[in-house]
């Protein structure tokens, strides 16, 4: 998420016309027309040629990455592909973006295909064990990336689909509650969201489920007239309360909302489409999300991956009676079900529109602006140990009626599990030399470099077109290294036994309920690795000074490595240092503007800071100093509208009034949050800039366009610009003619 | 044009808030409400002439302009007689552009705003005002007495309009308070009977514009993070807008 990409949704909202500058930043030219007319060549149509050209591309793929070139050859060879990429990456399409994960296949290709070949060591000794040990672990990162970008190199841009004129078509739907673990005031206003959703209201029946209800839970039943479901004798689990409930509710389709979740006032309508169009379809997620786009594109890539991290689904009552209802024994039982939903042959599809209000960062209590990992962190799964249990538990790749692209999917998910190991290697690498005087990479830093940088640009480049709209790639890298050791144990407990799983579970709550154990945890073997590596670079350095100037090159070459990983380790220590973000409150809360009317009839003008909750927070634009208990009316603006409560001061410190809004108003009130939160999603299904990638730093770029003008006006200075002006303007107008 | 609804306070706030918008010396207040109440919103105390003896006397009105310490220049009417008074209103009503006049004389408001404030109901000065105004703000209460008079002041409007089609007039409601049941219905009903010809913005009721009139400041200064502040600075920002239109 990026400020252009805010403005622009922004101006989409509120229909302001889209000012060329704030246009997705890519290019529509002649590039464009070339791609299309070839891929619309006749000669596709014809027999036989698309096997010909596969089998001639592949000749030549296997002929670019095994030859094998001298030093300058090689040098030109990667300026040429660096360049053509640098080329093509301002261009928009699918077709350009496949081009560039082409070339970066070349690049990397060719880079491990000469580290296997040619730059291990030639004896059996320490050197090539752990020289292979590194090429395979640059291998294994380079499959992931692989597979990574494969799966996101199509986004399915999937959108609402409409619903039949005809009302009487239209699925009837039963809304589960479970209200496991959530507040009661969470649970209220999940259930006003469920309420105020716009579907034909015989259709639509919403029920509250709890292990053993509540008073509080049962109150609220009766209060919003819904039925509430408890299951005392056999209590389950969220897991289970919902298979019970499955058995006593009657619907065709099934909605399970969390109890902290609140859904849009058009969600279903504007789900359900899909659910009527596609018979074959067994569940449907939307996006979990509000601001933050990341972690659902999992989702809505080529794979169609199970949605790992959303809670909220709609299903299909046939067909998940069919697999045995929602799996209980797993800690994510989304992605198992969605599994068994696949494996059976149904879809699973993910809209991506924005459903669930925003989770927002609670503006009190945190003091600095980016969360600390690593539970709501934007950008970046946690990670959970899910696909791996998946692996054990139900076998993807045994399962005879899985596609080839869902198997793939769920490798992706594996290969991404081991990912902490890889980074230990990384880290530790340069050391084998810098210490023990072992040298796992046998070739010159010329060649080295000539090999690896297209290899990394290449990479870096591609995986920016592809995730460069949702993450910055170097900040990405940065979250998950700081993830990577702490993932550390509960990889390699689930991967030896599925059992532990609630274990794990219990783990994490534990986790997210203790603040200062995470950082603690996660900080000290880095500290650990950081040691190493500067008393590695200290080695460094004194070999460097010490030995003959022959060996220099080398120790140079491993002294950068040493001082990148040194870097990194400091920036992931001072993210770990970082406070914690804390989460008060699940709602979107508003900052509507507001005025306070005091005892002595004085106004002023203030804003609220928490809307809705019931004990609203004021910001006054000048102190004002009210005992608590004072009567003050508050009057809350939308857009022109006004609103006045009466309200109670409950307490006022540091320039935050706290007011608790009068009993006999608290219906009205309720019924302004609502609508004020009832509106559609404030954004368009697919964002306008989605597509935008940002490989290059803001402050690279401004400088470079800084240098560019300056030396324009220079050059304009000496009279030679008004001739180009002149002739460029009299190309445009031969065009025009033509 | 109606009387008791704050006209003179908020000629006198909103000059000072259109001043905060347009900077020191290019907003001026003219009073024509022999009350001559209007320096007093800005503290100056004893002026040496008025609008209405330097008219009598076929002076020039600049030299009736005192500046006051709010960036706003004010025209008093002036502590006249009440001959002085009959013989100026004979005369505003035998030349009709006779203001109009007047102020281009005297370069006032070329440059800027020009507010003037007049007694209420119809009197010889609404006629001059109606003369040459760009725009008429008429000051309104959101209740019944308000709401009574409406059609007679449509009637002017008609009128006049007539005369100056191209004459914007737009109501602005005074002392709102949303927690009244009437207020808020009478506010609701003129925004439904009179439609966009109600400024965007209604003024709060609020202490702080009482209180400033007590201390003898505009309220922007008194207490600028009050709400009638709040809606003034809103109301000059609109007026602006709606002068450059």
């Amino acid at each position: 998420m990026n400020p252009q990409l805010i403005l622009s949704l922004w101006r989409e909202r509120w229909g302001k016309t889209e000012d060329k500058v704030f246009k997705v930043p890519y290019l529509q030219g002649r590039p464009n027309l070339w791609s299309e007319s070839l891929l619309d060549a006749w000669a596709w149509s014809l027999p036989g040629v698309a096997v010909a050209s596969a089998l001639l591309c592949a000749f030549l793929l296997a002929l670019v990455v095994s030859l094998e070139l001298s030093l300058n050859s090689q040098i030109v060879f990667s300026v040429v592909i660096v360049g053509i990429s640098l080329y093509l990456r301002r261009y928009g399409g699918g077709f350009f973006t496949l081009v560039m994960l082409g070339l970066s296949f070349i690049a990397s290709a060719r880079y491990l295909y000469w580290r296997f070949g040619s730059t291990l060591s030639q004896e059996s000794d320490m050197a090539l064990v752990l020289g292979f040990g590194l090429c395979l672990a640059e291998l294994y990162l380079w499959l992931l990336t692989l597979v990574n970008l494969l799966g996101n190199a199509y986004p399915l841009k999937r959108s609402p689909l409409p619903l039949p004129a005809d009302r009487a078509q239209w699925p009837s739907i039963d809304v589960l509650i479970p209200c496991h673990d959530h507040s009661r005031v969470s649970n209220e206003l999940a259930v006003k969201a469920a309420l105020a959703l716009d579907w034909p209201q015989e259709k639509i029946k919403i029920f509250l489920l709890e292990d053993c209800p509540s008073d509080a839970t049962r109150a609220l039943a009766t209060a919003s007239n819904v039925v509430c479901l408890g299951y005392s004798d056999n209590p389950a689990g969220k897991a289970g309360s919902i298979n019970q409930a499955l058995r006593d509710t009657k619907s065709e389709w099934v909605v399970i909302l969390e109890g902290d979740s609140a859904p849009s006032k058009d969600f279903l309508t504007r789900v359900a489409g899909w659910c009527v169009s596609d018979a074959k379809l067994g569940m449907l997620h939307t996006a979990h999300h509000f601001l933050v786009p990341a972690p659902s594109t999992r989702s809505l890539d080529l794979f169609q991956s199970p949605a790992l991290s959303g809670s909220c689904a709609m299903l299909r009552r046939s067909m998940l009676a069919e697999i045995g209802g929602v799996t209980q024994e797993p800690v994510t039982e989304q992605a198992h079900t969605a599994l068994k939903l696949q494996a059976a042959g149904y879809g699973h599809a993910c809209i991506g529109f924005a459903k669930i209000e925003n989770p927002s960062p609670n503006p009190n209590p945190s003091p600095s602006p980016s969360p600390s990992p690593p539970h709501q962190m934007p950008g970046v799964d946690p990670r959970t140990p899910a696909p791996l249990e998946v692996f054990r538990v139900d076998h993807p790749f045994s399962g005879n009626t899985l596609r080839h692209r869902q198997r793939l999917a769920f490798l992706q998910e594996m290969l991404q599990f081991y990912y902490p190991v890889v980074r230990l290697i990384f880290f530790t690498a340069p050391l084998a030399y810098l210490l023990a005087g072992v040298n796992i990479i046998q070739t010159s830093a010329g060649l080295l470099a000539a090999y690896a940088l297209p290899h990394l640009v290449q990479g870096y480049m591609a995986q920016a077109r592809l995730r460069g709209n949702t993450r910055f790639p170097l900040r990405a890298e940065l979250w998950q290294t700081l993830l990577a050791l702490y993932l550390l144990v509960p990889t390699a407990i689930t991967a030896l036994r599925t059992k532990f799983s609630q274990w794990i579970s219990a783990f994490k709550s534990q986790e997210i309920a203790k603040d200062d154990a995470f950082d603690g945890l996660v900080a000290w073997p880095y500290a650990i690795v950081l040691g190493l590596n500067l008393t590695g670079f200290m080695a460094g350095m004194f070999q460097f000074f010490a030995s003959g100037s022959e060996r220099h090159g080398l120790a140079l070459f491993y002294l950068l490595w040493a001082g990148y990983n040194f870097l990194l380790l400091v920036a992931m220590l001072a993210v770990a240092e970082e406070s914690r973000h804390i989460r008060g409150h699940i709602r979107r809360q508003s900052q509507l503007p507001a005025t306070l009317r005091l005892p002595s009839g004085r106004y002023i003008s203030c804003s609220t800071r928490n809307f809705p909750e019931n004990c609203l927070a004021l910001t006054p634009r000048v102190p004002v100093m009210l005992k608590a208990g004072t009567a003050v009316n508050v009057s809350i603006f939308l857009d022109y509208r006004e609103f006045v409560f009466p309200a109670q001061v409950a307490s006022d410190q540091e320039n935050v009034l706290w007011i608790t809004i009068e009993s006999a108003m608290q219906t009205s009130y309720r019924a302004l949050a609502t609508a004020v939160f009832s509106r559609g999603p404030d954004w368009p299904q697919w964002l306008p800039a989605q597509d935008a990638d940002h490989p290059f730093p803001a402050w690279l770029k401004n400088s470079f366009n800084a240098v560019r003008i300056r030396t324009f006006d220079a050059i304009k200075r000496l009279g030679k610009i008004p001739n180009l002006a002149v002739l460029g303007g009299w190309r445009k107008n031969k065009k025009k003619i033509k | 044009m109606k009387g008791g609804v704050g006209k003179t306070s908020t000629t006198a706030n909103l000059a000072a808030a259109v001043a905060s918008r347009l900077g020191p010396g290019r907003v001026s207040v003219v009073d024509l409400d022999p009350q001559n109440a209007l320096h007093w919103h800005f503290g100056i105390n004893n002026a040496p002439t008025g609008v209405c003896k330097q008219s009598l006397d076929n002076g020039d009105w600049a030299t009736a302009c005192v500046p006051s310490a709010y960036d706003v220049v004010c025209l008093p009417y002036g502590n006249v007689t009440e001959p002085e008074r009959e013989a100026f209103e004979t005369l505003l009503a035998q030349e009709p552009y006779w203001l109009g006049r007047k102020l281009q004389q005297a370069g006032i408001g070329q440059d800027g705003v020009v507010l003037i404030d007049t007694p209420p109901g119809p009197s010889v000065y609404l006629r001059q005002i109606f003369a040459c105004a760009d725009i008429i703000l008429i000051i309104l209460l959101a209740d019944a007495g308000s709401y009574s008079t409406i059609p007679a002041m449509e009637s002017w409007l008609g009128d006049i309009s007539l005369l100056r089609p191209q004459l914007n007039s737009v109501y602005v409601l005074n002392q709102v308070n949303k927690a009244q049941v009437l207020n808020r219905d009478v506010a609701e009903l003129l925004n439904q009977h009179l439609g966009a010809r109600v400024a965007p913005v209604g003024i709060h009721q609020d202490e702080a514009v009482s209180e400033a009139l007590a201390f003898r400041q505009p309220v922007l200064v008194y207490d600028p993070h009050g709400q009638a502040s709040h809606d003034l600075s809103r109301l000059a920002t609109w007026l602006i807008d709606t002068l450059n239109q």
